[in-house]
């Protein structure tokens, strides 16, 4: 059984039931509406995104459901991402930040977390500076304010 | 016009190239966007090196996102709670949208504080919230207030104008961060990352100090009546919480009483005191592994031994030899109240809360209020030596979270082991309940747990659980609920000195003076493993989530897997029997030949001696700040007492770096950094000990750990 997504820009994906489900959303939709051949409209998401969105989903169409409380565990949580996710997520930040907004619209919520995971992984073991430039982010504190903002901070470092 | 001159420059100058490039750009906008790629295509292949240099940089930085500031902050925060506390400090200096993305919530450093395994002490989260503990001094600003504090201000600075710095505060970012106070560290686990049902609602009793502002701000509205106003007002939405650097006398009153001076020219970050929390576990725990430990020392009860200590925060209580408890101020070392009534030498002793029990030779059991300092109830029953206790808590043994709780047993019960071999299950008194009834009176007695034939010398409950060790080379399994026998696990070729229960695998370990560590099914009562290598008595026991520790008299401690039944590492640099010893997951403590060694739990390799040069270490205990030590030392000057006098050790690890700067931590002394074996210290107090522990450890061993579970 198959399911057409209509993405802003109105274009129709046909993709199976299954994969589309991987969203919750569609799949609370779809429970609400039962059988129907109306196209779903995700007037959130351009075709652009809603491509990779359904790509993740054909991969991931296997998945065991994913047990909220495991991940919300902080002792369990953990950054790994798995290959193929990795290679998914080798997309440009603007792209990112879209599948991000994407996964939490559609409600898929591995994807969201392997999107987030992706911008931590840019973030961590950087200095303030090469976060910065790794976001374009301009540097907004005064001198003053910085020599606070470190002592805030100096804590963590290794002393 | 630059781009004129360019084109001059460039020889083409004609007025109608120019007039054409308003239109140019109209017929591009006109375009379909495949078109516009297409033409696009064309212009940069025909561009020169440094035009696409131009275009690529512009491209790659508007293709980049900041991502924490446009996201929405539920995602934002997302992506934090996947960074470590040091990421999140580097990602907090970034600007200023991320450092309130990342200071405000309090979720995110609560969820640190746990991913670290940290511990808060008893009343430390209550007091970060009484003191308004932040990351600067005090996050004490609160929005009420502030709003409050702000039209006072801005009157006087409509007479003044010396608003110094305006900044934008968590309270201006979209669905605002504040964090309520009626989230607690327990909630965590609950609360599945659904912040938004957190928002609003302060408890009101936290601004119980508004009505001394009051005051204030009617006597800024008379100085007011002096001022002519002239500078124009702050912007309400930057200003609403921003921070006034002036310091003039009719502020400081003010200022002085509602906030601290923070580092610097920006307004805290925090609402919520878990980040300053974490960073006082982190450089805590950053301080044992550097060595940076505040040394206090105090006296004990003459030359007396500590047979049995436990302590927190507040206070140490020591049971001695000689009939007394003694109850120290863990901070000062000053004694805060001594036990009298036993009529024997204390045994065993546990508390919680404001109740203490203790048991000792003269067969009773005493149940104590810590506070007051008097014995509130004497349980005779024992016919011999009380040698070991426990309290025991009611465990929900319903394993549906949302089903009718079942607690086993269904009040808090004393389990007490004695050498006349029985063990006996008591209702714990509640002092509040129970103060009024007869001291003497004996209906607290639940059951009587015969079998065992010879002395009971160790024991562990859990919920309805109990092991217990025997001189009669037997481990036996009990309920404590029904009061009935369990299980005999028979196995050990000698006397059993240590046990411990692990409810998670259902299994319980005992260990023996026939130098054998047993691993045991709770299941069928089966032997599942004998864990062999220590050559002497195995004394004393410890169990967390997935190792046991075992020390022994043949001078070592062993790390072992439970679920294989294998030895993962030995800890050998002791010269003499183990006489106690505590362990977590990062580190072992053990006390020998009067030395206090610290290990690392994960490698086994000694890192640093604690304490060197002690007659004897009879107790040791620590917890995520300080460590314990009751010892023996030397007297000074051949005074008249040939066994040392006896003293406690603190060694406080949470002071440097939070209390007082790194600079006054004293240098680690010089031993400290080698490895290998240690020098015995204190030759006859060392020797005593080993001669002990081959005898089969009589007065000086203390009871294995499990009384202070």
């Amino acid at each position: 059984m198959t399911v057409i997504l209509v993405s802003s820009d109105n274009q129709d994906f046909k993709v199976d039931k299954e994969v589309a489900e991987r969203s919750i959303l569609i799949k609370n939709m779809l429970e609400d509406v039962g059988e129907s051949d109306s196209p779903i409209p995700l007037p959130n998401v351009t075709s652009a995104v809603l491509t990779k969105v359904i790509e993740y989903c054909e991969h991931h169409r296997n998945d065991p459901v994913q047990v909220p409380e495991e991940t919300d565990d902080p002792r369990k949580r953990s950054n790994d991402i798995e290959e193929w996710d990795m290679k998914f997520m080798q997309v440009d930040q603007e792209m990112l930040f879209e599948i991000i907004l994407a996964a939490n619209y559609l409600d898929i919520k591995p994807l969201l977390d392997v999107g987030c995971k992706t911008v931590a992984n840019i973030i961590k073991g950087k200095t303030p500076e090469e976060i910065r430039k790794a976001f374009n982010i301009v540097n907004d504190f005064t001198p003053e304010e910085e020599a606070q903002i470190k002592k805030e901070n100096e804590w963590a470092e290794d002393r | 016009m630059d781009i004129e001159r360019s084109l001059q420059q460039a020889g083409v100058g004609q007025t109608s190239t120019l007039l054409d490039l308003p239109a140019m750009i109209a017929t591009f906008d006109a375009l379909p966007s495949s078109l516009q790629s297409y033409m696009l295509f064309h212009f940069l292949r025909r561009s020169p090196a440094p035009t696409l240099q131009f275009v690529s940089s512009i491209i790659l930085a508007t293709m980049k996102q900041d991502f924490l500031s446009l996201l929405p902050i539920e995602l934002s925060r997302n992506i934090l709670r996947f960074l470590d506390g040091r990421s999140l400090c580097k990602a907090a200096q970034v600007s200023k949208q991320w450092r309130v993305v990342v200071d405000s919530d309090a979720h995110i450093w609560m969820h640190q504080f746990q991913r670290e395994g940290f511990v808060l002490e008893e009343r430390e989260e209550e007091e970060a919230f009484a003191q308004k503990l932040g990351i600067d001094g005090h996050y004490g600003v609160r929005p009420n207030y502030q709003e409050r504090k702000l039209q006072a201000k801005k009157r006087m600075i409509k007479g003044k104008g010396r608003l110094n710095h305006a900044i934008v505060r968590p309270t201006d970012l979209p669905e605002s961060p504040l964090y309520p106070n009626d989230v607690t560290m327990d909630e965590v686990d609950q609360s599945t990352g659904h912040h938004g049902q957190h928002d609003a609602a302060h408890k009101s009793r936290d601004w119980d100090s508004d009505t001394a502002e009051e005051d204030i701000d009617i006597k800024q509205e008379e100085e007011e009546a002096f001022m002519t106003p002239d500078a124009a007002p702050p912007s309400p939405t930057t200003s609403l919480t921003g921070r006034f650097n002036d310091a003039d006398s009719e502020d400081e009153a003010m200022d002085q009483d509602l906030i601290e001076e923070p580092f610097g020219p920006m307004a805290p970050s925090t609402d919520h005191p878990f980040k300053a929390l974490f960073r006082r576990h982190w450089i805590t725990r950053q301080n044992w592994t550097k060595g940076r430990a505040k040394h206090i020392q105090f006296r004990g009860h003459s030359d007396r031994v500590v047979t049995c200590l436990q302590f927190d925060s507040e206070k140490i209580i020591s049971g001695y030899d000689d009939q007394s408890i003694h109850v120290y101020d863990t901070v000062t070392g000053n004694r805060l109240k001594k036990l009298d009534g036993h009529e024997g030498g204390v045994w065993a002793l546990q508390y919680r809360g404001n109740t203490l029990v203790s048991g000792a030779t003269d067969r009773t059991v005493r149940v104590w209020d810590i506070e007051k300092g008097i014995c509130t109830h004497v349980f005779r029953g024992h016919t011999s030596t009380v040698r070991c206790l426990q309290i025991v808590m009611p465990v929900n043994v319903n394993k549906d979270p949302h089903g009718v709780p079942k607690y086993e047993p269904e009040f808090p019960v004393i389990v007490t082991g004695s050498r006349d071999s029985t063990l006996l299950v008591w209702r714990l008194p509640d002092p509040e309940l129970n103060g009024h009834m007869s001291p003497t009176d004996n209906g607290w007695l639940l059951h009587t747990l015969s079998g065992h034939l010879q002395s009971v010398r160790a024991l562990a409950a859990e919920g309805s659980t109990l092991v217990s060790g025997s001189y009669d080379c037997t481990v036996r399994v009990w309920n404590i609920v029904t009061g009935t026998l369990v299980h005999r696990l028979q196995g050990h070729a000698q006397k059993v000195y240590s046990v411990v229960l692990d409810k998670e695998r259902n299994q319980c370990m005992s260990g023996s003076m026939d130098s054998f560590v047993r691993i045991w099914s709770l299941e069928d009562g089966s032997c599942l493993h004998v864990l062999e290598g220590h050559a002497a008595l195995v004394g004393l026991l410890g169990l967390n989530a997935n190792h046991l520790v075992s020390a022994a008299a043949d001078c070592t401690v062993r790390i072992w897997d439970p679920a294989r039944g294998v030895c993962l590492r030995v800890l050998a640099a002791h010269s003499a029997a183990i006489t106690c010893f505590q362990h977590d997951g990062s580190k072992v403590i053990s006390g020998s030949d009067g030395n206090l060694k610290m290990w690392d739990f994960n490698t086994g390799k000694f890192v640093r001696n604690l304490l060197t040069g002690l007659g004897s270490v009879w107790q040791v205990k620590f917890d995520e700040r300080r460590c314990v030590a009751a010892v023996q030392r030397a007297a000074a000057n051949g005074a008249n007492v040939p066994n040392g006098l006896t003293y406690f050790e603190v060694l406080d690890y949470g002071v440097y770096g939070i209390e007082e700067p790194f600079e006054n931590a004293p240098a680690l002394p010089v031993d400290d950094v080698a490895g290998g074996v240690g020098v015995p210290a204190g030759g006859a107090g060392a020797a005593a000990v080993a001669a002990g522990a081959g005898a089969g450890l009589p007065a000086i061993a203390g009871p294995p750990g499990q009384a202070a579970a």
